[in-house]
Parts: structure tokens; sequence; C-alpha cells
């Protein structure tokens, strides 16, 4: 009977030899990764026409396998304290990577002080993330919602041994860091997994997109056109169709449309710029002549992005534009080109709507790459 | 007798030395130079948001916004076509200059093994030379100076921008019925301006080499030949429509710089 089990023992040992991955992947000792193959694939991102090429770190080269390992994490509810939110709880990819509300509730029901971001080619961020800038680089913003107070109300080290102690992390951050030991996984890992996912979030396959690459299959109507011709200011060069000046693309410009820069667009009036409840960028510059100024988003698919502005006080797109065409309130540092009411007509908001919408890019929200892998 | 002509000899001996040229420059020998830019207003520096005078009236002027472009920094040699080049393109920023102190102190940039020697002077762009004027941001790299800035409109890059607000009585509000804001931008090859500015430059091997250049923003408002920009007829130039205004600006611009 010995003889016997030992045969079939050596048997099983045997053919598991027989699968050179299966043979790889047996660790050794607990927790060690050494055994699993590492070799990464890198990651291709596109390089759609008139955009820059992005920068992406020396330390965090885009991998497949950090790409997958950070999709997994963004939306794994388990960096929560109650297992209850993740980072798509915010950012959800319907939404454009924004999540619908004027603030985001944490897991214990408090509201963030500011409205959450669309993520859509945040990869291309160039002067601070945030609102207000706070934060230059997409690993080190990523680090921080998991022991904000209100957000996920958690701690690393807590997610840490989660990661640790998971079925397939430590396989995964092995595969996308070469890393000899689960023990090894940390809040730096895991961030840089999530930043390679958020640089991944490209969106490029918009209508306007297409048509300003010679697709001709696709073409603007006429009032996605005059629209388009307010938004760049286009409508009085020669053979323009006459439409007014928007003075959007001075903060919109192409091909992100956004600068990514801060500005003062007259949401509210106080007395001096000190008095700005909310200073926004001046909070972390600690210079005056910033209070009041936010980023300037990208436009890309904020049909989905309701509601608009730093504390989403407005709810819809015709909200927004008449604001800018008859509600921006005086600031020193208000963006001179939003001086002037624009005194648009209805039509002509109708006309800048139209184009607007032209920025949603479905192939891109249902991309199934973005999608939650639970 | 013997004496007169060891005289005239040295004589002689000095003018042949000092015959020979000013411009030398030795390229098996380099420094760092560093460049330092700043803006003024009349010769001060220039300060973002504080008041000052737009020429030749009593109106109140508070400047928000200072950048531009300029291409092809070079240093000069005298007597030689030869040129020594410190850049290709810079986009200068000045906006959050806030404090005499940062106004003062300017921006700079560096520029490594630079051969020593004297030169005669510094010649750049005022824009972005057609040549790199014909490219979009597109084909740069997030962080580089030409991935930003771009006029879709006139497919070229915005060479400049100046900003701000115009207290037209002065009576300390900017937000008057009759308080304009100016939003000066210029671009198109049409803008494009080089200026030389001749003063000698040494470059030593041993000592730190520092040139400075200044941009009086308010000759950006007078032509060379006096003529005051009419800040409330044209405050703005976004279109091709404004192209009189861009050239009248880029002129002025061009007579702004001088090196220190």
């Amino acid at each position: 009977m010995r003889i016997l089990l030992s045969f079939l023992a050596l048997t099983i040992l045997w053919t598991s030899c027989a699968d050179d991955d299966m043979m790889i992947e047996m660790p050794t000792e607990p927790g060690d990764l050494s055994a699993i193959e590492y070799n990464p694939t890198p990651y291709e991102l596109p390089q759609p026409v008139g955009f820059p090429a992005m920068t992406i770190p020396a330390d965090n080269p885009m991998t497949q396998e950090g790409f997958e390992l950070g999709r997994r994490l963004f939306y794994d509810v388990r960096l929560s304290s109650d297992d209850s939110k993740s980072c798509a709880s915010c950012h959800l990819p319907e939404l454009g990577f924004a999540d619908g509300q004027a603030f985001s509730q944490g897991v214990e029901g408090e509201f963030t002080a500011r409205s959450s971001m669309s993520l859509v080619n945040i990869g291309y961020n160039e002067f601070g993330l945030f609102w207000d800038g706070r934060v230059q680089t997409l690993e080190e913003q990523a680090l921080l919602p998991v022991p904000d107070a209100i957000e996920l109300i958690n701690t690393w080290e807590n997610v840490e041994n989660m990661m640790r102690a998971d079925e397939q992390y430590p396989t995964m951050f092995r595969k996308a860091f070469g890393i000899d030991d689960s023990a090894e996984i940390d809040s730096i890992l895991a961030t840089k997994a999530i930043a390679q996912f958020e640089r991944a979030l490209i969106s490029h396959n918009s209508k306007y997109d297409k048509i300003l690459q010679n697709d001709f299959s696709v073409e603007f109507t006429d009032a996605e056109q005059r629209g388009f011709d307010m938004f760049f200011d286009l409508g009085n060069e020669p053979g323009g169709s006459g439409v007014p000046d928007a003075e959007c693309f001075h903060c919109h410009g192409t091909p992100l449309t956004t600068t990514g820069q801060f500005f003062n667009n007259g949401l509210d009036r106080f007395p001096t710029l000190a008095d700005y409840e909310d200073k926004g960028f001046g909070a972390v510059t600690g210079d005056t002549i910033h209070n009041g100024q936010f980023k300037a988003v990208t436009l890309r698919n904020i049909e989905l992005t309701a509601p608009y502005m730093h504390d989403g006080r407005f709810q819809t797109l015709e909200e927004v534009i008449d604001h800018y065409s008859e509600g921006v309130k005086f600031a020193s540092n208000l963006d001179v080109n939003l001086r002037e009411p624009l005194h648009l007509t209805d039509s002509e908001k109708a006309d800048l709507v139209a184009f607007l919408k032209t920025l949603t890019d479905e192939e891109f929200t249902t991309d199934p790459r973005f999608q939650n892998p639970f | 007798m013997k004496n007169l002509f060891f005289l005239f000899c040295a004589l002689f001996l000095i003018g042949f030395t000092s015959c020979e040229p000013d411009a030398v420059v030795d390229e098996n020998r380099t420094a760092n130079v560093e460049v330092n830019f700043k803006t003024e207003y009349a010769g001060t520096p220039l300060i973002m948001f504080a008041d000052e005078t737009y020429p030749e009236s009593s109106m109140t002027m508070r400047v928000k916004k200072t950048e531009f472009f300029i291409t092809d920094l070079v240093l000069l040699q005298d007597g030689s076509s030869d040129e020594t080049e410190l850049s290709e393109v810079e986009l200068l920023k000045f906006s959050d200059f806030s404090s005499e102190e940062a106004a003062a102190r300017g921006t700079a940039r560096a520029y490594e093994n630079i051969p020593v020697g004297t030169y005669s002077g510094v010649r750049m762009g005022i824009g972005v030379n057609p040549d790199l004027n014909r490219a979009t941001t597109g084909e740069y790299g997030q962080g580089d100076p030409l991935g930003q800035n771009f006029w879709d409109g006139w497919s070229s890059y915005i060479f400049a921008k100046f900003e701000g607000d115009i207290d037209v009585d002065s009576n300390g509000n900017f937000d008057d019925e009759d308080d304009l804001s100016f939003a000066l931008h210029t671009g198109s090859n049409e803008a494009f301006r080089t200026v030389t500015l001749n003063m000698p430059i040494v470059v030593s091997a041993d000592e730190n080499n520092i040139i400075s250049i200044a941009f009086d923003l308010q000759k950006l408002f007078i032509s060379p030949n006096g003529e005051v920009y009419d800040i409330i007829e044209s405050p703005s130039s976004h279109t091709t429509g404004d192209l009189d205004a861009i050239i009248e600006l880029s002129d002025n611009f061009a007579n702004a710089f001088s090196v220190r």
C-alpha cells in the first residue's frame, strides 16, 4: 500500500512537472514569489493625432501587467475601511470617470469638499492634479484617498496586508514589478500600478476627433459647426460663419481641451481676493493672486461629467454657458477673456452645447479594458 | 636716439596687439552661462497685479499675465559670422511674479559647454521662428515649450500673451463700466521678429557667467517713433482681423529688449 501511495505521489509530481507554469509558480516558502516568471510586456499607449507624447516616469514604465494590476486595485472596494468603496466609486467610466455628484460621499457618508474630477486623459496633466494642483504626479495622488478621513478612511498598512494575503495580488505584483516576496508589496507599488491604469485612460475617438483625423464618414451638423467656430473663435476668420467668439479655447485649447492651468472663472464675488472661502490654487501657492483659481478641466466627455465646476453648482451644460454668457462676476484675478458678457442668443448657446457633445467618446467609456474586473 | 627706437618698437607692438580681433573664442575651453530674463515697466521690475500708469495717460494698469517665446538665442562674435547657440526655444513666463523680489529676480536659464571668450552680443527671435512654427503641439512631449500655447485659428503658436486690467479713470476700481481688460496675444509668421543686442559679453572659465536680458513692457505700448498703442480701441488681439494690431505690437515688442 505504501509503495502504491508513493508511486501515486511520484506520478502526480511528474504530471505537475510537465506543466511548466504550474511548476514555476509553486512558491518554495510562504511569500516567496521568485519562482514566478517576471517578464513584463510593454503597454503601448496610443499616440492620438495632435496629442503631445505623454511623459512616463522613468521609475514606472507602462506594462500590460502593471496596467492590469492597477485596474484591479482601482476597482477593489477592499481599499476602503468597510469594503464598500473603491477609486471607481467616484470615477465611473460611464460618467467620464467622474461620479455625477456635486460632492462625493465617503465610506461613512461624509461629503468631500469638492467635486470628483474626471480622469479622462489625466496622464497628460502637467501643472498639478486636483482642482487646486496640490499634487504633481498620479503616483502621489493615488496615495491620498486610502487614508483620507472622508474618502476611504483606511490605512495603507491594512491595505498592504490585504494585498499580501490575497490569492491573486502577490502573483500580479510579481509579474508587474518583479518583487521576490509578497512582503515587498506596499503602497508605493500599488499606487504605481494605479497610475499606470490611469495613464491608459486616453479618450481620442469622439466625433470631434474623427473629424480632426479627416474621417470623411463623419461630419459636424450645422449646429455643431457653428458651436465649433464659436468655441475656437473661427467665426470671424475669412470665410467664417460670423458667429461670435465664445472665448472657450483660451482655457480649453486643443488637443486636450484644457491648458491644465488655473483660472478664476468668475463664479463668486468677494470684496478682495483674500476673502475667498475656497482659495483653490491660492491655498497651494500661498499667493493671494491665485485665490479663487481652479484647474481648467478637460472638456472631453463633458456631456457625461455633470454637475460642473469644483463645487458642482451647475447641473447642465446650458447652465455653464449661461454663466459664461451673462453670469461672470468680477475679481481682480478674473481671467481677462471672461470679463465682457458674451450675450449669446439661445440659438448660439444651443450650438455651443451641440459642439460640446461631439467631445463624447463612447468607444472610450465602454472600452472593456477600463471596466470593473471583479 | 636708441631710446626713441625702442619706444617706436614698443608702440608698434602695442598697436599690433590691439589690432587683433576682440572676439576671441576658444572652442577648446567651455563654461556654463546663465541667462537671466527680467520684465520691467519704465525701467523698474514689473510686478504682477501692481498699479502702473499706462503710457501718456492717467489710466492705471494692472498686468496679470506676461509670457512669450524666444527662439534661436545665440551669442555673436565680432567680425565673424560664427555664432554660439544657447537655446533653440524657450517659453518665458512671468505671470507669478507678484512680489518685488520675484520680479527683480526674473527667470533664469542655464546653458552648458559654451566656449569661453569674448562675444559681441546676443541675437534672438521674438516668437517662434517660421521653421518651428510649422509644427504643432502634437510633435512635442509634455513639458516641452512647444507642447503648449498653440493657436488653432491661426495654425500658429501664440508667440506672446500680455493680459491685464485698465482702470480708465484711475479711481481705484477696475470694474467700473468704462474700465476694461486687455488680452494682447501675438502669433503667426508675420509677427516673428529678430532682435540683436550688442554688448561685449565675456564668458570666462573661472567665473559665474550671467547675462541679463530685460524686457520693458512699457515699450510694448510705445512705437519706436513714439506713438502710443490705443488700448481702448484695441484691447484684444485674437483673430486675423486683429493683424494690424498684432503687427504694431510685434514691432514695439522687438524694440523693448536690452542686455546687461
